[in-house]
């Protein structure tokens, strides 16, 4: 999984005109660059919007060397599908920039954008149950995360792992596992025990995306740019 | 492990829209199921079970192949509840960079599955099989039926006749005629390794709770009461 | 006295089948009362807490808070609870510092211009104001203790509990946490605390009530008189304060002393035998 604590930090930290942009205009913005991708029947337009899009994410300062290793796992499906398809090199350049164009979109997004704002965005579209579900899985997440962490750096410490060891280790992972579930479904009862004494009823979090800024210009612009080009170059 | 990691752009737009629409009607049965469950007891769940779903994928058994706790949560949870963890789950990883935003219907409905199918084929052995052979056989079973479902998934992704057509018309070399079977040969060869490991590791992880807090595996977490 | 809780001889069955027996003395707490609840580990502290709280029903005994059966009819009384429990990571729920101090306002159905208020009224109290829009797992353990009492206190509740309020702050922190507590309850806010650690109830608490594994509570008192009932502590797995087992050593060998709970007192005692001779 994509270092998620890595991304939240440089989410919640970072101060540059891609940050300050409101949560719609970046969430706009990732939507014209997955439309361009979908529209898309030539590479060229996606390689300008790639490209496009990782000018915007140096002048921004955001980590742009690791989104771009990043948004390049997303070659590995574009390839596995281009080889069953069995494309020449057109094929494979027209499926590579349609992965990692909207996936360098959803990286600028979530390095510029911290995860509750995001889901307070989205969750003004679903019910209640998923929206709560959506931001107690945040909250939960980095609590589990580092309780693996401390299972896993036990299990080193206590000589659980082995190179090589295939048996001893999956055995071991799921001594681990099985803690980890254990302690989840116990945290979910004290959390069931907190929001009835805390009052639960309907809001877990605000909700709605908030208005329009002076730095949104830049993301649908950028967005906008990237879907224009698609469609003028079918 | 079916998670997709296939980005935006790749399936063709009704294929995508169809699991969006699938995922709905799925989602909207499953909560009017849900609908007299405590809520406060609910969210809990969903929240810590979709996280360990999610902290379950960060642990690479073999390069490149996660395992994804979708047929534990739904043996511990229940299917309605597994259901809509694996949504969640799905959304998260969308949110992350892991597979497109336009595929999170069809992931949900492959992972949604997992969860569905690992409850039912689990508490249909009861009885018959330790608890470690109920849930290795649940994964097994699932996986494989699931596995299948991606490569029919993306067969019907090569019936696309409007990028066939682009294709031929730009004369860039593409047959238009495109075969899954090496992405079926690529999949099914190594998620058979993968099935078996995620099936012995899935198989303990339940021996594990059973043996530990074995009322979890009761039906207790998902029983349905009303709210206050 | 108007008596916000009374609990009565308490019985109760975990479902692992654990069995909780606490048929001592009552558990009463006054309009005003700043109350501590002392016990080693496995009296039934949290246990009592929780049965306050409605969080678990009695199978025998009587639990009445603000008059009514709390696991019954929590809803009926909870805007007029507060509660800070021991594991702080357990109580913030919400992903952000405001979203979860607007917590309960919210779905209490107040407005947003009145929540807004309280919410920023209460983290001025506390001094959190520039954690406002801050993600709370990035907090550290005395920001999100801080962040976690204010959503108790947004509500100004007539009764506060506490559970264990005071594990993992260090000494500075313990006392700004006193501080603000009895600041609470001259504004006439009526406090029930669990805690180990009696150097802190001698500075806050008006009565002690001192729990035993299987007993329930055996005694009760001011600090004063709990801490002279050193047997009583040590059955209950807690050792009295060094001041008072000073003061009752010096006692044994025939020094005239009063027991002081306070460093002040003691050091008073101490000055007046040493200057006096005696």
């Amino acid at each position: 999984m994509i270092d998620v604590a890595r991304i939240d930090h440089w989410a919640a930290s970072g101060t540059g005109f891609f940050h300050r942009a409101s949560v719609i205009s970046k969430m706009l913005f990732l939507l014209f660059v997955v439309a361009a991708a979908v529209l898309a029947r030539s590479p060229y337009p996606l390689m300008a919007g790639y490209f496009g899009i990782l000018l915007v994410a140096v002048l921004a300062r955001l980590p742009w060397t690791r989104m771009v290793m990043l948004s390049l796992y997303a070659v590995v499906f574009a390839l596995l599908y281009g080889i069953s398809l069995r494309g020449g090199w057109w094929l494979f350049a027209l499926l590579i920039f349609k992965a990692i164009t909207p996936s360098l979109a959803m990286l600028t997004l979530i390095v510029s954008t911290p995860y509750p704002k995001i889901f307070s965005f989205i969750s003004a579209a679903l019910p209640e149950m998923l929206a709560a579900g959506l931001f107690m899985t945040y909250r939960t997440l980095f609590i589990l995360l580092e309780l693996m962490d401390n299972f896993v750096a036990a299990i080193r410490l206590r000589g659980g792992f082995s190179p090589g060891s295939l048996y001893k280790n999956s055995s071991n992972i799921s001594k681990g596992l099985g803690m980890l579930l254990v302690k989840a479904v116990e945290r979910a009862s004290r959390l069931y025990a907190v929001m009835a004494v805390r009052g639960y009823n309907g809001s877990m979090a605000q909700q709605g995306g908030g208005g329009l800024h002076r730095e949104d210009y830049l993301p649908l612009g950028a967005g906008s740019l990237v879907l224009m080009l698609a469609i003028l170059w079918r | 492990m079916t998670h997709m990691h296939i980005p935006d752009g790749i399936l063709p737009v009704w294929l995508w829209a169809l699991g969006f629409i699938l995922l709905s009607l799925f989602l909207g049965f499953t909560l009017h199921r849900l609908r007299t469950m405590d809520m406060k007891k609910m969210i809990p769940l969903l929240g810590t079970l979709s996280a360990a779903m999610l902290v379950g994928m960060s642990i690479p058994i073999l390069p490149g192949y996660h395992i994804n706790l979708s047929v534990v949560t739904g043996i511990l949870i229940g299917p309605s509840l597994g259901f809509v963890a694996a949504f969640i789950a799905n959304l998260i990883l969308a949110f992350m960079g892991h597979g497109g935003i336009t595929v999170v219907g069809l992931n949900t409905l492959l992972l949604g599955s997992e969860a569905v199918l690992g409850h039912t084929v689990f508490y249909l052995f009861t009885k018959r099989l330790p608890v470690f052979w109920r849930a290795a056989l649940a994964t097994l079973m699932t996986l494989f039926i699931t596995t299948t479902i991606l490569i029919g998934i993306v067969a019907m992704a090569h019936i696309d006749p409007e990028m066939l057509h682009h294709g031929e018309d730009h004369g860039h070399g593409t047959t238009g005629q495109g075969s899954v079977s090496t992405f079926a040969m690529l999949v099914l060869t190594i998620g058979a390794v993968g099935w078996i490991i995620e099936a012995a590791i899935t198989g303990a992880v339940v021996r594990f709770i059973s043996q530990v807090k074995p009322d979890l595996l009761g039906h207790v977490l998902h029983e349905k009461k009303t709210g206050e | 006295m108007d008596s916000l809780v009374t609990v009565s001889c308490l019985k109760h069955i975990y479902p692992d089948t654990t069995e909780i027996h606490m048929c001592g003395l009552d558990f009463v707490v006054n309009r005003g009362e700043r109350v501590a609840i002392l016990g080693g580990n496995g009296s039934g502290k949290t246990t009592l807490l929780y049965h306050v709280l409605g969080l678990l029903a009695p199978d025998e005994g009587r639990v009445s808070v603000f008059g009514v059966n709390p696991s019954v009819q929590y809803n009926a009384i909870r805007e007029r609870i507060g509660v800070l429990l021991q594991t702080v990571d357990e109580q913030i729920l919400s992903p952000t510092v405001w979203d979860d101090i607007s917590f309960s306002p919210r779905n209490y159905g107040y407005k947003k211009e009145e929540i807004e208020t309280m919410v920023g009224q209460v983290m001025s109290e506390l001094g959190i104001q520039h954690l406002r829009d801050k993600i709370c797992h990035y907090l550290s353990g005395g920001e999100k203790r801080k962040v976690a009492l204010a959503g108790a206190l947004v509500l100004r509740p007539e009764l506060l509990i506490l559970d264990e309020p005071f594990e993992g702050l260090d000494s500075r922190s313990r006392a700004e946490l006193v501080t603000l507590l009895n600041t609470q309850n001259r504004e006439g806010m009526t406090i029930v605390m669990s805690t180990h650690d009696l150097n802190l109830v001698a500075s806050f608490a008006d009565r002690v009530y001192v729990l035993a594994k299987g007993r329930g509570v055996v005694t009760a008192g001011t600090p004063a008189e709990i801490f002279m009932q050193a047997d009583a502590l040590r059955a209950s797995n807690i050792d009295p304060p060094l001041l008072t087992e000073l003061f009752l050593k010096l006692r044994e060998h025939g020094v005239t002393v009063n027991v002081p709970t306070l460093v002040d007192q003691a050091v008073n005692d101490l000055v007046r035998i040493i200057k006096t001779g005696e």
